[in-house]
């Protein structure tokens, strides 16, 4: 990923077509101050139960998660808080093999979209147009309602702007953009 | 601005645990480079109007894209369909699928923002003996997709992580 530490893919934004009918979006959400990390489990001397055990010792919250693959062929990617982030490297260097076995952007944006009633057509359309601008996704995981994107903090102006080729955005006063960071503290020791 | 808060709760507390089975999970693989493939996937997925349980994607290389979902079983054939349409026997995107398989979602209060729910939730499946086919957490949502017949082995190791608001 080292290639994509400013978000920006190689080439050639592709011409957007705007005559297309847009899909109507509730909401945009935006929250920034986090690392990206993604490691190949099979870089992982422990099971990805010991490594994320292992950071909630230190009280260390996993933002936003994504795994897959069974065993040799696995991917964990994961968000940390900025100020967690040197914390995690010593736990990921000290449960993984070799040198640097892992990919870092230090500075991502989560944005969400929503509400996306679960329809494929979000998920496509919101990679187009991120494709389309040479925005890379380092990764998205929907939830209930919404689609959450980790993007380069530089990128979210960019992002926002691919989107609104294909969706009807909300206006801005109505985006959220977190100020606010809650953070959990320890009374019961995570087992 | 920070806010702290304090969850005295052990186990962690959760709306609910939701589980689904009868799925398939579809893989696509691709580059940031096949824009006109991209556009061929849209067309696939809205011609097949399918609703999914769970998407995600990742970027195992700059170069390599995947992306995957999970849709009900039954009706995975017909995106397949859509997609040879599409795009012939190229076999661009190189879409897989695996199925059935089950799936569990659950979410909790302020679940994004608390640390200790991915070490829970794995430690339950390794308990139980399985693994995770793919999962996702995202906002305050947990989806793990898991083999088929995992869910009820899962439950009773789940229980131990997690309290459920009612007992089902």
């Amino acid at each position: 990923l080292t290639a994509l530490a400013h978000g920006k893919l190689a080439g050639e934004a592709t011409p957007v077509n705007t005559d297309r009918v847009r899909i109507k979006l509730g909401g945009l959400k935006i929250s920034h101050r986090f690392a990206f990390i993604q490691i190949a489990t099979a870089s992982l001397t422990v099971g990805p139960e010991r490594l994320f055990g292992l950071l909630a010792q230190q009280q260390i919250n996993l933002a936003f998660l994504t795994t897959s693959g069974l065993a040799s062929d696995g991917q964990l990617s994961f968000c940390v808080d900025t100020d967690d982030l040197t914390g995690t490297l010593a736990i990921v260097e000290s449960e993984a093999c070799g040198h640097r076995p892992y990919d870092l952007v230090a500075d991502v944006s989560l944005l969400s979209l929503y509400p996306t009633k679960s329809r494929l057509t979000f998920v496509g359309c919101s990679l187009l147009a991120f494709t389309q601008n040479r925005i890379g996704v380092y990764a998205a995981s929907s939830s209930i309602s919404a689609l959450t994107f980790v993007l380069d903090r530089s990128q979210i102006a960019g992002a926002i702007e691919a989107l609104s080729s294909f969706f009807e955005l909300p206006g801005r006063s109505s985006w959220l953009e977190e100020s606010t960071r809650i953070k959990q503290i320890d009374t019961i020791k995570p087992e | 601005l920070e806010v702290i808060a304090v969850y005295s709760e052990s186990p962690i507390k959760t709306y609910g645990l939701h589980q689904f089975s009868n799925l398939a999970l579809v893989r696509l693989e691709y580059s940031p480079d096949q824009t006109c493939e991209s556009e061929s996937l849209i067309k696939a997925l809205n011609e097949a109007d399918l609703k999914y349980q769970v998407a995600v994607q990742q970027m195992p290389t700059p170069s390599r894209i995947v992306l995957q979902f999970v849709v009900d079983y039954n009706r995975v054939d017909r995106f397949m369909d859509l997609m040879a349409d599409q795009f012939g026997r190229k076999q661009a995107l190189s879409p897989q699928t695996l199925g059935p398989v089950e799936l569990v979602h659950f979410s909790g209060p302020h679940f994004g923002d608390r640390y200790g729910v991915a070490a829970a939730a794995f430690a339950a499946v390794e308990e139980a003996g399985l693994a995770v086919v793919l999962s996702g957490f995202s906002a305050s949502s947990v989806y793990m997709v898991l083999p088929v017949g995992s869910v009820e082995k899962l439950r009773p190791y789940w229980t131990k992580h997690f309290e459920l608001p009612f007992k089902s």
